[in-house]
């Protein structure tokens, strides 16, 4: 059992859910968040020893980083466009992203090709944010960015605490920013 | 020719002609014209093609289910236990609905699907007439399936048995089948999905099980009352295979150049068929009428369509041959039997269009 990582994901999961509960963001940004609570949730069986199944937590851990985190910031940054506003515009960019990912990670072996398109959109979210001087926006893009740089480089500033923790702790926080900045009108 | 090798597929295709002919006796003596020469032709010659093109395309399929399974396969299966492949014949069919149904309420993958469904007659060689360009997006809807974890042997064979199952109900030699209709996918719940009526559109997308279609309210019972019009409501009018594959993407692309903003040119990639932009055709057009309707006909001289069926013949042939050797084949080799396979297709379809090389319009 890894507790730290058992709790940090049930914390990743509770923000999640409370967004998916009481915001009214478009149906991308909650079909991202959907994505990384659900991954959260296979984070608890599995590090809490649970229900451990460690290949679907695996699975749709990948897919919270190809697919997911863009999601969020295409809701974020194209509100109020079909993209973000239709489930059927929704399930063709998780579709393609994973699609794509899933063929990097596989055909050609660039198994960080999720976290680059992550890492990426995250830097596009705080240029944008920033020029429209949308403060929420901006704050959840850096939190995010500094969660995936954290993660990245295995950087261990607490012996309590392990890398995946500050992911889920930084992730948790970012969106829960982000969903404060797109609230729906 | 020992290295010769007996594939399910190298097996199917002399079955496919063997049903082809006895429908064809049956239809006789019953005195229903089901057939028609130049239609029937070209649905096999797409058959064709699309066998060269997907033993080709088929491997990104296997290799990506492969995969996924290895990296995140969930649980173990037993093959032995027929649960195993019950359950996953169930789940594939499921699957292969969204598949289908994708296949006809997005523009881009329609494009690929449409020639499956550009004939305007409803028979066995129909269900030949299967698209080149489909195998690039569909195994991503099978991946729930390599995440459960269903082995890749199991996934092939209940792929082969929902494919070969969807044969026999192109045919409208066999009328409603009673309490069956509730629960399997018939010839006359799929006499529904291929017309072009208004009460046909979208409709019955199910592989074996009809249940999907109930499910998710896409069921649609044939009407004795309004004789079914086959085909696509912006008439292919073509017999050639390569053109009968490309035409659809064509016409993206065409819609795609002439629409001002962005959003529209994503609609015309992404949009539903249905949706009325400037060059696209619309399912919103008129239903046709029996009475009414003209089939596509050109009148090619006599020795025009002996050599068109002599080369179809030799194509099947060919096909066999290649599906039994291509073990044996280097890629190079492979590519160029392809490139054949599509100049003889090709030349065909050229040589029965009355006008134009790929089309008569």
């Amino acid at each position: 059992m890894i507790i730290s990582l058992a709790l940090s994901d049930a914390f990743l999961f509770c923000i999640c859910f409370y967004i998916l509960l009481t915001g009214s963001q478009f149906i991308t940004f909650k079909f991202g968040v959907s994505l990384i609570s659900a991954a959260s949730f296979l984070g608890v069986m599995k590090f809490s020893e649970i229900f451990p199944l460690p290949s679907l937590h695996a699975f749709f851990s990948s897919l919270s980083a190809s697919s997911a985190i863009l999601m969020i910031i295409v809701g974020v940054i194209w509100r109020g466009r079909l993209v973000a506003t239709t489930f059927r515009y929704a399930w063709i960019l998780f579709v393609s992203s994973a699609a794509v990912t899933l063929i990097m990670n596989d055909v050609f072996g660039i198994i960080y090709f999720g976290y680059a398109i992550a890492g990426a959109s995250t830097v596009v979210l705080i240029f944008h944010q920033s020029v429209s001087k949308n403060r929420d926006g901006f704050i959840g893009g850096v939190l995010l960015l500094v969660g995936f740089l954290i993660f990245l480089t295995k950087i261990e500033l607490f012996a309590v605490l392990r890398p995946g923790d500050y992911l889920h702790f930084f992730i948790a926080m970012g969106v829960y920013k982000l969903s404060r900045s797109t609230v729906l009108v | 020719m020992s290295s010769f090798a007996i594939t399910p597929m190298v097996l199917v295709i002399p079955v496919l002609f063997a049903m082809i002919f006895l429908e064809l006796l049956i239809s006789y003596f019953k005195g229903m014209k089901v057939y028609r020469l130049q239609d029937t032709v070209t649905s096999i010659n797409t058959g064709l093609l699309s066998q060269f093109v997907n033993s080709t395309g088929a491997i990104i399929s296997v290799f990506m289910y492969g995969a996924i399974e290895q990296r995140f396969g969930t649980f173990d299966w037993n093959i032995e236990n027929p649960f195993t492949w019950v359950f996953a014949l169930l789940f594939y069919d499921f699957l292969y609905y969204w598949v289908h149904r994708t296949g006809h309420e997005v523009n881009i993958f329609w494009a690929a699907h449409i020639t499956h469904h550009s004939s305007e007659e409803f028979n066995i060689s129909t269900a030949m007439r299967q698209a080149s360009t489909g195998f690039y997006f569909k195994w991503v809807f099978y991946i729930p399936l390599a995440v459960l974890g269903i082995p890749l042997q199991v996934f092939i064979v209940v792929g082969l048995v929902d494919l070969l199952y969807q044969v026999w109900v192109h045919t409208q030699l066999v009328g409603k089948l009673g309490w069956l209709e509730k629960f399997l996918v018939t010839p006359s719940n799929h006499r529904v999905h291929h017309g072009q009526n208004d009460y046909c559109i979208d409709k019955n997308y199910g592989g074996i099980f009809s249940v999907w279609d109930q499910l998710f309210d896409t069921f649609a019972i044939e009407k004795e009352e309004e004789p079914i019009v086959y085909g696509i409501r912006k008439p292919l009018n073509s017999w050639n295979p390569v053109w009968g594959n490309l035409h659809y993407y064509h016409l993206i692309i065409q819609s795609v150049k002439s629409q001002d903003s962005f959003s529209k040119k994503l609609m015309c990639i992404f949009g539903v068929p249905a949706w009325q932009g400037e060059g696209m055709p619309s399912h919103k057009s008129e239903s046709p009428s029996v009475e009414s309707y003209k089939k596509f006909a050109t009148s090619p001289p006599s020795w025009v369509s002996f050599s068109g069926l002599l080369t179809t013949l030799f194509s099947a042939t060919v096909l066999i041959f290649f599906l039994g050797t291509k073990g044996h084949m280097s890629i190079f080799i492979q590519t160029l039997w392809v490139a054949i396979a599509i100049l003889m297709v090709f030349s065909v379809g050229a040589l029965w269009s009355s006008s134009r090389w790929y089309s008569s319009e």
